[in-house]
C-alpha cells in the first residue's frame, strides 16, 4: 500500500530521502508537463523541475501541514518557470524567431497526432505567460480559481479573466492555423 | 478542414510527460549530495537495526559504548531545517502598514516565494507589520502577501521590472546592482 503525501513529507522532513524520492517519482511527470508547456523548452524544464524539487526539499521545514504537498511543489515550480521566463527576456535568442513559426513545416512530422501535438504547442506559446499559466493551472492540472490566484499572486477575478481569454485566444490560434495554411506559407516566403 | 473541439485541445494539454526516471534520480542524487544530515540518519539507522552479532562480552561492552557515542554525537547535531547563522548575511527590515490586515507576511526570491515561510509581526495597535530578514549580497525581488491571497508590492521600495505577472518590488543589499 503506498503511503500518503503527508506521511511522507513527515519522514522526509526526519531525514529519509528515500521518502521523498517517492515523492519526486509521483510528481515529476505532471511538473514537467506543467514546465514544458510554460517553457517548451526541453533543457529549461528539467531545470525548474530539478529546482523546484531541490527547493522544496530544502524548505520541508517550513511546509505546513494544511497545505496539500502537490499545491505546494507547485508553487515553487511556477515561480521557478517564471525565473525562466524573466532571463530569456533579458538575454534573446540569437536567432529571432516568431513563438509560432517553430516548428518547420518543410520538415513536419508525417504522424497527424505529433503534428496536432506540436500545433498546439504552437499556439500555447503564442500566449502571454500570465494566460498560459492560468491555462494550464485551470485546464491541466485542476486548480480551482481561488487556489490559482494563491498560486500566482493575481486575483481570483484577474483569474478567470486569465483563464478565459487564454482559451479564447488559444481556440482562435488554433482554428487560424487550419483555416489558412496556404497563408501562412505565402507569408514564410 | 476539421476544426478541434476545445475538448480534444484539453485532451492534448493534458497529455501525460512519461515517468523520466532518469531525471528522478538525479534529482535525488542531487538532493543526496547536498544533505550530510542524510548520511547522520543513514548512520543511526545502521547502527540501531537489530543484528545477531556473536561476541564475547568485553566486545559487546565495547560495541554499546560505541552506540552510546554516536547517539550524543547525533543528538548534538543541528535539526533538520535549522542552520547556523549565515555570517556574511545582513540583516533587512521589511515594513508595511495594514492596519486592515489579520496576517501578513513576506514571499520573495530570499524564501522560493513562500507565502508561509517569513511571516511579519504586528506592532501593538498602529496596524504597523514588520520583519527582519538575514540577506546576503544581491538583488531580490519581493512582495508583501496580506491574509494570505492579496500580493502587495512595497509602496517604500523601488518597483521590480515590469512584467505582467503582477507587480514586485526590489530590495538591494549591499550596495549589488
Amino acid at each position: 500500500m503506498s503511503l500518503s503525501d503527508s506521511e511522507l513529507v513527515r519522514r522526509a522532513r526526519e531525514g529519509d530521502i528515500d521518502s521523498y524520492a517517492v515523492l519526486v517519482r509521483r510528481y515529476h511527470s505532471p511538473c514537467m508537463r506543467f514546465a514544458l508547456r510554460m517553457l517548451r523548452e526541453r533543457a529549461d524544464a528539467e531545470e525548474a523541475v530539478q529546482d523546484a524539487f531541490t527547493s522544496a526539499h530544502g524548505a520541508l521545514g517550513r511546509y505546513q501541514e494544511r497545505d496539500r504537498f502537490g499545491t505546494w511543489l507547485m508553487q515553487i515550480l511556477v515561480n521557478r518557470c517564471r525565473s525562466v521566463l524573466r532571463r530569456r527576456r533579458r538575454e534573446p535568442a540569437l536567432v529571432p524567431y516568431e513563438p509560432g513559426e517553430l516548428e518547420d513545416r518543410a520538415e513536419a512530422p508525417p504522424d497527424p497526432e505529433a503534428a496536432w501535438s506540436g500545433e498546439v504547442q504552437a499556439a500555447l506559446m503564442r500566449l502571454r505567460p500570465a494566460l498560459r499559466e492560468a491555462v494550464l493551472l485551470h485546464y491541466v492540472d485542476g486548480f480551482p480559481y481561488e487556489e490559482i490566484a494563491r498560486l500566482t499572486g493575481a486575483g481570483v477575478s484577474a483569474v478567470k479573466m486569465r483563464v478565459k481569454r487564454g482559451r479564447e485566444q488559444l481556440r482562435a490560434l488554433l482554428e487560424e492555423r487550419h483555416d489558412a495554411p496556404s497563408k501562412l506559407e505565402g507569408d514564410r516566403a | 478542414m476539421h476544426h478541434r473541439s476545445w475538448k480534444e485541445i484539453e485532451r492534448e494539454l493534458r497529455r501525460e510527460e512519461p515517468v523520466d526516471e532518469a531525471a528522478v534520480e538525479r534529482i535525488v542524487g542531487e538532493i543526496r549530495r547536498r544533505r550530510p544530515a542524510d548520511r547522520r540518519f543513514r548512520l543511526w539507522e545502521w547502527l540501531t537495526r537489530p543484528r545477531l552479532v556473536p561476541a564475547a562480552p568485553l566486545w559487546a561492552l565495547g560495541g554499546a559504548a560505541a552506540a552510546v557515542l554516536a547517539a550524543l554525537v547525533l543528538a548534538g547535531a543541528p535539526r533538520w531545517g535549522a542552520g547556523p547563522a549565515d555570517p556574511g548575511a545582513q540583516p533587512v527590515q521589511f515594513v508595511l502598514v495594514a492596519p486592515e490586515a489579520a496576517r501578513v507576511s513576506l514571499a520573495g526570491d530570499f524564501n522560493d516565494w513562500d507565502r508561509e515561510a517569513t511571516p511579519l509581526r504586528r506592532a501593538r495597535g498602529d496596524g504597523v507589520w514588520s520583519v527582519v530578514v538575514p540577506l546576503r549580497s544581491g538583488r531580490y525581488r519581493y512582495v508583501f502577501v496580506v491574509d494570505g491571497t492579496r500580493w502587495v508590492p512595497d509602496a517604500a521600495a523601488p518597483r521590480g521590472p515590469e512584467d505582467e505577472f503582477g507587480p514586485s518590488s526590489v530590495v538591494l543589499v549591499g550596495g549589488s546592482t
